[in-house]
């Protein structure tokens, strides 16, 4: 077992810049064992990514030398990875919906009988590799049809078929379930074992401390440390990552005199292809409290923020605000109203990258009265809105008139909930408001939040993430193909309970 | 009220890849076409332009003329003397207008390429206010013919705004196709109804009756034909780029352009902007063929545009989307195509090289940002990966 699979030795990678360049690898030496599990963790911007780009021939670094079993290498494109038996799963899958799982995971290297399909033979070869690896799938399954648990299984099938004996993934736990979760770590404990060497990036320490075989700790594009399996610990991980001490902390539960905030009242909804999306849904919010909003992706947590910002409309039922009637209202009566929304899609939908910090921080206030007259802008009440909400939110920035694309991500994270909560008067709506950024700027953000919530506004929390949610709501509420199928107290709730009801078992209609 | 929400719903993933057609892409790529640092922009119009004039060079060299004496006279037919500068403005005038009219379309994100038919009814509708609106003075009768110009303009521009606003109809081939009805629905209205008698049986142009003196635009040189409309085009270009630095209007178009999702859900009113701003482009557009009418020609001449709505396109292109470039961009095609008579009538070129090289420029200026644009879209799928 003690062969290395992977030598990785200086190598070094700097992006120029026009008034200097980043290195986001500087001198990274990291050696794999066949057959080990290896977890990479660092926040964002700490090299991770860059470091599996050049091992994945993506990138070319500057300096330093690769060996794979032995054998120096130069990896000028993912081909020549693939050809070394290394491959890359990436966060967003890359398969093809309309094909049935066995196609997808033969996809380019068909068996064939002539110009023909076989499609016993791919029958054959699948069912052989999932029983193989103790993973269920149904070949003849089209990949729309699956759960996103099953396409990731199809994923890694179609690697090992492609003979990967170096397994890169990349944050592959972000849209599983719990239970999925257990399944897909087992999953890669099983692949070890075989000889399969993986290398896994994550945010999420407690799935380290499963699954890690030896873990290595960049941070600002160099290896702060390597830990061995007896030695893990999640919050000195957490230390090594940031160069700060670390200490979560427990949030409190609300003691402020309850009231309704918002509610909502059978409300119905349709998706995008006009389908239902939510089902006489029915929930209120009380003043000082986080109401978290767990469920698998894409059953009907999207469009539950979309209705309650004025941006979906709804089929029926009602939503109060403070016991006033705002169905239908118009994004902008609703954030008049004191509502912000922090979406999940940071550039997709939180700011205009091409746009400066300033400019980005007033969209949804600018026609305040404070910020604006009937016409124009108050352009120094804009600064000093802005410095404010970069001082406040120690976002990293050398001027409030940069371009938002300069910041990094966690910087943008905190320009958009900065903007966002300091808008909220009465209820903010949070999704996923700590994807894909480090520990250090999401607990800045949940320390916002609590403050939030001092100040009597509400908070709907809605995450795929169940540590998340149970870690800052009050109470929690599952919502499983449009209808909520579960209401919580975190104080008594399960990890595992939630994850059966986000799974929509134990629901009866 | 909610029909129309879900169909700005369907237009609203269009900032997301991968592209669903050729309209898109273009869309896309003019969303993100500007560059926000300004330095850079005017070092890249400078290569390309160089690059466009070496190229121009070559065509020279193979008619078998002198490019260095070609570029001379050029030049000196542009900007060498009092009539050339004044005959170069004179072209620029109109080109100032289009190109805000495009810039202001292109700025939210909205392909406004019904420029042209705009500029058509505009310059007939401010004729006809001139000619049968009567016994005003000018200081009414003229700003009201160019206000009867711009409206009709924007009435025009309403229509496709109204189709993409309420029904999801592509701008881009409604406004396009909409150009081509505007210029023969105008021939038909002057041929018919008001075509003056004496030219309409010596010209091959058919044209109105003159203006009266009460509604023409002063001219600054009358003998190079050139008139006030130049002072109102760059007027315009400083309100608006003031409108673009200050106003709640111009914040929210520019944020609607840059990304269309996040504007919504910060309460702009995606459809309503949309329209105004066809609207306002085609408005432009109107005054543009008015000021033309109500200028030099005195008269509404049928075809009287060389393209000059579509030459906008260039034009804003050139400036960066920024109405002060614009008003640089205009002045430089204008440079461009008066001196390129004066390059064909001292040196043997043709006038088609000079086309060429107006071309090459405006290729290889867009072809820069297309080059920008793609690799920040494979860095972003990078990144996304």
């Amino acid at each position: 077992m003690d062969e290395p699979a992977v030598i990785m030795k200086g190598i070094t990678k700097s992006f120029p810049g026009i008034f200097r360049s980043v290195v986001a690898n500087n001198n990274i030496d990291l050696s794999l064992q066949k057959g080990e599990i290896h977890v990479i963790v660092g926040e964002n911007g700490a090299g991770k990514t860059t470091l599996m780009n050049i091992l994945y021939g993506m990138l070319q670094p500057d300096k330093g030398h690769i060996e794979v079993f032995g054998n120096a290498v130069k990896i000028p494109d993912p081909q020549r990875a693939i050809d070394l038996g290394i491959i890359m799963i990436h966060q967003h899958f890359m398969l093809i919906p309309s094909l049935t799982i066995g196609e997808n995971i033969v996809l380019g290297r068909e068996p064939n009988s002539g110009i023909l399909l076989n499609r016993k033979q791919i029958r054959d070869i699948v069912l052989k590799l999932s029983t193989d690896l103790g993973m269920q799938v149904e070949p003849d399954q089209r990949v729309s049809d699956a759960t996103v648990g099953v396409q990731q299984r199809v994923e890694i099938l179609k690697a090992i078929y492609r003979g990967a004996k170096i397994l890169i993934l990349d944050e592959p736990t972000a849209v599983l379930t719990p239970q999925e979760i257990d399944d897909f770590l087992r999953l890669l404990k099983k692949l070890s074992e075989e000889g399969t060497t993986i290398i896994l990036i994550t945010h999420k320490l407690p799935e380290v401390k499963v699954v890690a075989d030896r873990v290595t700790v960049l941070r600002d594009g160099k290896v702060v440390g390597q830990v061995d399996r007896a030695n893990i610990d999640e919050r000195q991980l957490a230390e090594m990552m940031t160069g700060r001490p670390y200490q979560p902390r427990d949030f409190n539960q609300s003691h402020l005199p309850q009231e309704t905030i918002l509610s909502l009242n059978h409300v119905s909804c349709l998706n995008d292809r006009g389908l239902n999306a939510l089902n006489n849904v029915s929930f209120s919010l009380n003043t000082g409290e986080i109401l978290g909003i767990s469920g698998v992706a894409h059953n009907g947590q999207d469009e539950l923020a979309e209705i309650l910002i004025g941006e979906r409309s709804v089929v029926s039922g009602s939503i109060k605000l403070d016991h006033r009637e705002i169905t239908n209202f118009s994004v902008r009566k609703i954030r008049e109203l004191g509502i912000g929304y922090i979406p999940q899609d940071r550039f997709g939908e939180g700011c205009a990258r091409e746009a400066i910090i300033s400019r980005n921080m007033i969209m949804g206030v600018h026609r305040s009265s404070r910020l604006s007259g009937s016409v124009l802008l108050k352009q120094s009440q804009i600064n000093l809105w802005s410095d404010e909400l970069i001082k406040n939110y120690a976002i990293k920035t050398s001027h409030r008139d940069m371009p938002i694309s300069s910041l990094s991500g966690g910087n943008v994270q905190k320009t958009i909930v900065a903007r966002e909560m300091k808008m909220t008067t009465r209820c903010l709506i949070a999704e996923q408001p700590s994807r894909g950024i480090d520990i250090g700027a999401a607990e800045f953000i949940y320390e916002r939040f609590q403050d939030l919530k001092a100040s009597g506004a509400g908070i709907i929390l809605i995450s795929t993430d169940l540590n998340e949610i149970m870690r800052l709501s009050d109470r929690i509420l599952v919502l499983y193909k449009g209808s909520i199928v579960g209401e919580r107290t975190s104080a008594h709730t399960s990890p595992k309970e939630l994850g059966l009801l986000m799974a929509g078992i134990g629901w009866e209609l | 009220m909610s029909a129309e929400k879900d169909r700005i719903r369907s237009i609203k993933d269009d900032s997301k890849r991968p592209y669903r057609s050729f309209a898109d892409f273009i869309k896309i790529f003019f969303r993100r076409f500007r560059s926000k640092n300004r330095a850079s922009v005017l070092l890249q119009t400078a290569v390309a332009i160089i690059l466009a004039l070496l190229a121009g060079a070559i065509l020279v060299l193979i008619v078998g003329e002198n490019p260095i004496k070609a570029y001379m006279a050029l030049a000196k037919g542009s900007f060498g003397s009092w009539p050339a500068i004044a005959r170069t403005l004179r072209v620029s005038s109109p080109l100032i207008i289009t190109g805000l009219a495009t810039a202001v379309a292109f700025r939210a994100g909205v392909i406004n390429l019904g420029v042209e038919g705009s500029l058509y009814l505009g310059a007939l509708s401010a004729a006809l206010a001139g000619i049968y609106i009567k016994g005003l003075p000018l200081a009414i009768h003229l700003p009201l013919a160019l206000l009867v110009g711009a409206l009709v303009g924007g009435i025009w521009a309403f229509f496709p705004g109204l189709l993409k606003a309420f029904f999801g109809v592509d701008e881009i081939v409604a406004s396009l196709m909409l150009n081509y009805i505007a210029v023969l629905l105008i021939d038909y209205l002057v041929l018919s109804f008001f075509l003056d008698p004496v030219i309409g049986t010596t010209s091959d142009r058919p044209a109105t009756l003159p203006i009266p003196e009460t509604a023409k635009l002063p001219f600054i040189s009358e003998k190079y034909g050139l008139t006030i409309g130049i002072l109102i085009g760059v007027v315009l270009a400083f309100i608006l780029a003031f409108m673009y630095k200050r106003s709640i209007w111009g914040f929210e178009s520019d944020m609607s352009g840059y990304n269309r999702r996040f504007s919504l859900l910060g309460g702009v009113n995606i459809a309503k902007m949309n329209l105004f701003t066809m609207v306002i482009s085609g408005m432009l557009g109107g005054l543009a063929g008015a000021t033309e009418s109500l200028g030099v020609y005195g008269r509404y001449v049928s075809g009287f545009s060389t393209g000059i709505g579509f030459d906008g396109v260039a034009v804003a292109l050139m400036g960066n989307l920024s109405p002060l470039g614009t008003v640089v961009g205009a002045i430089f095609f204008g440079a461009l195509k008066n001196g390129g008579a004066a390059m064909e009538v001292s040196v043997n070129v043709p006038r088609d090289i000079i086309l060429v090289v107006e071309g090459l420029i405006l290729a290889v200026v867009t072809a820069h940002k297309l080059f920008i644009f793609l690799r920040l879209g494979l860095q972003k799928s990078t990144e996304e990966i």
